[in-house]
């Protein structure tokens, strides 16, 4: 059965010689295939994520995060798994990014390229690489078909250097729950106010589904992270985000949250007029935004900092160490709202890194073969 | 029905008091000036002869509609023109002999381009108009698009028509708001034209009244209605400019009360501050950065001392916080 709504494949040359792109294929066996040497010849952009189109990426598998200079940013990396989501938020910057490209992609040549990737990371024992796939993409949401999980625990699993997370607004978490590997791997989930999450966020799954899954993936074993981003205010948000927060503490041991990102919504204006376009009834644009300092959309900086010092207040009376951090601000917003600032990214690096250290090292290791990754 | 070769039609002369110069069925001239083409006549004559159509002793014009304007308005009694009979041409046909002679010889403004497809709609299924004719007209293909200029048409009011004629509306404007339903389309579109606003301001002006209709869960017709933009009345030509800004401050303030509230604060605590003449101090963009900036107009070095005294010595100075503080009360 056809679980996506997946209606055409388009593939690159040779991607049938890939494990990845034969296993997608042999699971799709309905969906009519056709070959492009160029998808965006082939897509209908209206149509895109009904098209999944397996490719045979030419470009590097890790990148940094782009980040911003403007402000103040952890240094992930991201690891290139996919463009696009087969998940549909309103307030999704894919939406703008991919504009042109607006199929379902997935690089079907990843396990042949896995060795390179984590050469690089091999070759600086020195640093730690904080790894993600869900940046361009949900980390779960095609899993059950891309086998991503069986491929890339292993990998990080046992590297002493790397954490991999996986991002996700689902609770696709079988392949997660079936694999041997806890360590180094955290499994996180993006979280918002459960009027957001209903309105907003379409295709993903419940927030108590979502707090549900990660708690049976806790109960198994995994180190856990929570994204709240995008934060989006509007009129009853504290009850809201309130409430999530209560779901949360119900259900998860805060013991083994390695961090909880805030992040308010932010946007390049492009993302505007096709928001109006694709979403015409959603919220997400009410708020007053401002044109930051890196050119997106960003909410007036006093609406920011509110957001962030309630939902940081309500964190905190839940436990007092979860490694809270705040996603691209400046270093007067985190000291207004979060009480310190680590002042420059490679002061988050260094206080994220040692979250990692924290959890994955043993107190006789600490900083024995690790110490953050601070860039020249 | 035969193809009629109508530039190898006789000519014939025909009294300008039986031709009809109302804007009839094939008629899509609207917005222009006379001036030039009478110009051209007392200078060459009439170059090229009207078409005609007679239909049960009516005589409608086909093509040169402006001539014909020109020619009553130099008080001339009788032209040579060429004259179709009903059975010759299809309305149709006429329509589009129309269409193709201006197309040759000029450009159509938007409203004209509007009256095209609104008479061509009578004769023609609304797909073919999209397909078809919209890229003649140098439109996208578009059917929401259609809806839209069909509606300028039927219920445009003549100075927004004309407002549209004379090219004031950009066509990013026509595009965004030919991409919305009809009724909110041609509400912004008279509200743009009733404030006279520049092209950066028409967008801007859609931007702040989409939104706030979000907002506000109100309909963009409301908007514009409730801020009366739709009424002349409101706005004397001569102040117009000034109206224009006054009405994007509003909705501004509208659209962004917290940002709006700060900047009212950030005035007066610099009011406050009482500095010396030819002496500002800005705040950062949006106060997003943490920088003031400070101006200083000075004739002098002796004036630049003195002024820098006067500001050092004002009492206030030492107290300011970072510039989003000071805007947060």
């Amino acid at each position: 059965m056809n679980a996506f709504p997946i209606q055409r494949i388009i593939v690159d040359k040779g991607v049938a010689s890939y494990g990845l792109g034969r296993r997608m294929l042999t699971h799709l066996p309905q969906v009519p295939v056709c070959h492009a040497d160029n998808d965006r010849d082939a897509v209908d952009p209206q149509d895109g994520k009904k098209t999944l189109y397996l490719q045979d990426y030419k470009g590097d598998f890790l990148k940094p995060c782009p980040g911003t200079r403007e402000y103040i940013c952890c240094g992930y990396q991201i690891l290139n798994v996919a463009a696009n989501c087969p998940l549909d938020c309103t307030y999704c910057i894919l939406q703008a990014y991919f504009v042109n490209q607006p199929c379902l992609r997935v690089f079907a040549n990843l396990e042949e390229r896995l060795p390179g990737v984590m050469r690089i990371i091999d070759s600086h024992p020195e640093r730690i690489f904080r790894v993600g796939t869900g940046e361009f993409t949900d980390s779960l949401a095609l899993d059950p078909l891309t086998q991503w999980t069986d491929m890339l625990l292993p990998e990080f699993s046992r590297r002493k250097n790397a954490i991999l997370e996986l991002k996700t607004k689902t609770n696709r978490i079988e392949r997660v729950l079936a694999s041997e590997h806890r360590d180094r791997i955290i499994l996180s989930w993006s979280l918002n106010g459960l009027r957001v999450s209903a309105r907003e966020e379409k295709g993903a799954a419940s927030i108590k589904k979502r707090i549900e899954a990660a708690k049976r993936c806790q109960a198994a074993g995994f180190v856990l992270g929570f994204h709240f981003d995008p934060l989006i205010p509007y009129p009853g948000w504290q009850d809201d985000y309130g409430r999530t927060i209560e779901l949360l503490a119900r259900e998860i041991d805060p013991r083994r949250i390695i961090w909880i990102s805030m992040g308010s919504f932010r946007f390049m204006p492009d993302l505007k007029p096709i928001i109006r376009r694709r979403h015409p009834a959603s919220g997400v644009l009410n708020g007053e935004f401002i044109l930051g300092l890196d050119r997106k959309m960003r909410y007036f900086k006093p609406i920011r900092v509110e957001l962030y010092r309630y939902i940081r207040g309500l964190l905190e009376t839940w436990h007092p160490d979860l490694g809270l951090y705040l996603c691209m601000e400046s270093d007067e917003v985190w000291e207004s709202s979060m009480g310190w600032s680590p002042k420059t990214s490679a002061g988050l690096r260094e206080f994220l890194d040692q979250r990692v250290i924290k959890f994955f090292h043993g107190p006789g290791q600490r900083g024995q073969v690790l110490r953050p990754a601070v860039k020249s | 029905m035969v193809h009629i070769n109508v530039s190898g039609m006789p000519l014939q002369e025909v009294m300008l008091d039986r031709i009809d110069d109302s804007a009839g069925p094939f008629c899509m001239s609207f917005g222009f000036d006379l001036g030039p083409l009478m110009a051209s006549i007392n200078a060459v004559g009439l170059v090229n002869p009207p078409v005609l159509r007679r239909d049960q002793g009516e005589m409608a014009v086909v093509a040169g509609y402006r001539r014909i304007k020109a020619l009553k308005a130099l008080n001339k009694e009788k032209i040579p023109c060429r004259i179709l009979r009903a059975e010759d041409m299809s309305p149709l046909q006429c329509l589009l002999l129309n269409l193709h002679d201006n197309l040759a010889g000029r450009g159509l403004n938007d409203m004209e381009k509007a009256m095209a497809l609104q008479r061509l709609s009578v004769w023609t299924p609304q797909q073919e108009l999209a397909t078809r004719y919209m890229p003649l007209l140098g439109l996208p293909p578009d059917e929401k698009g259609l809806f839209f200029f069909l509606e300028m048409e039927l219920n445009l009011d003549g100075d927004t028509k004309a407002f549209i004629a004379q090219g004031r509306l950009s066509s990013r404007t026509v595009r965004t708001l030919s991409q919305m339903d009809k009724t909110s389309g041609i509400s912004l579109m008279k509200g743009i034209s009733s404030l006279n606003l520049n092209f950066n301001q028409q967008l801007q002006f859609i931007d702040y009244i989409v939104d706030l209709a979000h907002i506000e869960d109100k309909t963009i017709p409301q908007i514009v209605a409730e801020s009366g933009f739709d009424r002349k009345d409101q706005h004397q030509a001569s102040n117009r400019p000034q109206k224009a800004r006054e009405a994007l401050n509003g909705l501004r303030k509208r659209r962004n009360p917290s940002i709006a509230r700060a900047e009212e604060r950030f005035r007066r605590m610099v009011s406050d501050l009482n500095l010396p003449h030819g002496m500002r101090i800005d705040a950062p963009p949006f106060f997003e950065g943490s920088d003031y900036r400070l101006e200083v107009l000075f004739r002098q070095g002796e004036d630049l001392q003195l002024k820098l005294e006067r500001l050092i010595q004002a009492g206030r100075l030492g107290q300011l916080r970072n510039p989003w503080e000071e805007t947060s009360g």
